[in-house]
């Protein structure tokens, strides 16, 4: 077995740091990629505050803390605002007046804030999530309204309030775990294959059949030369794989490390069979993308719940 | 005493050997001669287990080895170059070094390095050797497992005049405490080595060199 080791990982270091600075480099612009996607997926929303007080500095900080919103201050010398929509800069523009904090301390809310919204299914959105937004600041001072009568300040409210505030009914969760018929998933096992493809470029030093014919002498079988093979080529590509899936943000879990483990293990028993038995470069490398390229569309069927 | 019985051996539907029986003495130098293609190859791979035959038994000594046996008693030198191109001399014996249980020590492989004149190449990638240097290395890594039969296909084939004398110098040693089985096409080889010839095949010319040259062979 020593004797393998020193020929199929000693000798061949070359070949997995290949394929580790494949995976990097895949990672790497998967992950450019995504934070691209991403940026295009952001909501534009500008706000421009002609209240300097605490409660519209406030306002502004609950709009940034929205999820996919993206909000850029607007100068107040701006005389245009509504061009920021039409010209299709921001989703939507809030103008947050210079009485702000009176108006809201007085319970005068309505029609308080300015917005400018683009008419279609994102400016709804984001209408919405400004109304919410606005609404939740003047609850304090709607409950203070109500209990002026019992000489309750405006301050023991707000300090009651940030004690009590009700949660949301709504339970959320994000799906963290990798399930094994996740299409992220499936994409990860996909590039892990096709990049272990390049093994049977980078492993010419292998396939040498005379020597190998020579190894039949002593061994009766190459079953250990498989063995080594397999189990040094699956782990790179697991762990590449895994750092891939960490790179651009897939979790990482124990289900997801066994489908790529078993994917891995099943690809290098086809590529190690391929190195032993089959002589020309261009034969092996033909024979390995299409069984690559089987397995993945095995892996994409299983995803998608199967042949209907 | 190697012994062949009814060794029937086919390609396809052709006939390389029909019911062929043969005694190779143990110890000594027995060469195979023939014209190609004839099946002195074959015979060589059957005798070292790498081949089996269809029909007919081999005994060894009176009796059958198993692949164990044969794997620890047979050394065999493939006519190819049988080593890894891209590791050194010193690498590609300690590679088949460890596939087995039972080797010869350090000290004799040196002493066969240093008689086939290549000590100084230890360190150098395979690829890089002549082919006179390959071909010693391919004979040394078939010494390694301590044989008691050696076999050789067309071990000086394609090399030098004082690689194939190095060579023939070594086998000659070797054929003192081993059964030493090779085949060859050179003369020199055939005059050298005259303990045991044996002559495969119907063709005239090689019968016909060794009566003019008075060897004794024996006929498959």
């Amino acid at each position: 077995m020593k004797s393998f080791f020193q020929l199929i990982v000693v000798k061949n270091w070359r070949t997995y740091a290949i394929l580790f600075a494949a995976f990097l480099v895949l990672g790497g612009v998967l992950k450019l990629l995504i934070a691209e996607q991403n940026r295009l997926i952001e909501l534009p929303v500008a706000v421009q505050n002609f209240d300097d007080s605490e409660s519209s500095k406030q306002l502004m900080t609950a709009l940034k803390k929205q999820p996919r919103f993206h909000v850029t201050n607007l100068s107040t010398e701006e005389r245009y605002p509504e061009d920021e929509v039409a010209k299709q800069r921001a989703v939507a523009v809030v103008i947050i007046p210079d009485d702000y904090e009176k108006r809201l301390a007085a319970r005068q809310t309505s029609g308080v804030l300015t917005l400018y919204v683009q008419h279609n299914m994102v400016g709804d959105i984001v209408t919405e999530t400004i109304s919410k937004t606005a609404y939740k600041q003047q609850l304090p001072y709607i409950v203070a309204q109500h209990l002026k009568v019992k000489n309750i300040a405006l301050e023991d409210v707000f300090a009651k309030y940030k004690k009590v505030e009700p949660k949301g009914q709504l339970t959320m969760r994000s799906l963290v775990d990798s399930s094994p018929q996740s299409l992220g998933l499936a994409a990860v096992i996909i590039v892990m294959l096709l990049v272990g493809v390049a093994q049977i470029g980078l492993n010419r030093a292998l396939c040498q059949p005379q020597a190998l014919a020579r190894v039949r002498i002593y061994e009766t079988n190459y079953r250990k030369f498989y063995m080594v093979y397999v189990a040094a080529h699956s782990f790179v590509l697991v762990v590449g794989a895994l750092g891939l899936m960490m790179l651009i943000g897939l979790s990482v879990s124990a289900t997801a490390i066994f489908v790529l483990l078993a994917a891995a293990v099943v690809f290098e028993i086809g590529v190690a069979l391929l190195l032993t038995h089959v002589r020309t470069w261009s034969h092996q490398l033909f024979m390995a993308l299409i069984f690559a390229m089987t397995l993945a569309v095995i892996i994409i069927l299983l995803q998608l719940g199967g042949v209907a | 005493m190697i012994t062949l019985q009814n060794v029937t051996k086919h390609y396809r539907k052709k006939a390389v050997y029909e019911k062929c029986s043969l005694e190779i003495p143990t110890a000594g130098m027995t060469l195979f001669i023939g014209q190609n293609g004839i099946g002195k190859s074959t015979l060589l791979k059957m005798i070292a287990g790498i081949e089996k035959p269809d029909a007919g038994t081999i005994l060894y000594d009176g009796v059958q080895w198993s692949a164990n046996e044969r794997k620890k008693r047979i050394g065999y030198v493939p006519q190819e170059i049988a080593l890894w191109e891209h590791m050194t001399v010193d690498e590609n014996l300690a590679f088949f070094k460890g596939l087995l249980k039972e080797t010869i020590d350090d000290e004799l492989i040196a002493y066969y390095l240093k008689k086939l004149s290549i000590e100084q190449e230890r360190k150098t990638v395979v690829k890089k050797l002549s082919g006179g240097t390959q071909r010693k290395v391919n004979l040394i890594i078939g010494l390694l497992a301590k044989p008691t039969i050696l076999i050789l296909d067309e071990p000086t084939v394609g090399i030098d005049l004082k690689s194939r004398t190095e060579i023939q110098h070594v086998l000659h040693e070797l054929s003192a405490t081993c059964t030493v089985l090779l085949t060859t096409h050179l003369l020199d080889e055939i005059e050298a080595f005259t303990d045991n010839i044996v002559l495969i095949g119907e063709d005239t010319f090689y019968r016909d060199m060794l009566e003019e040259k008075n060897i004794a062979y024996t006929k498959l």
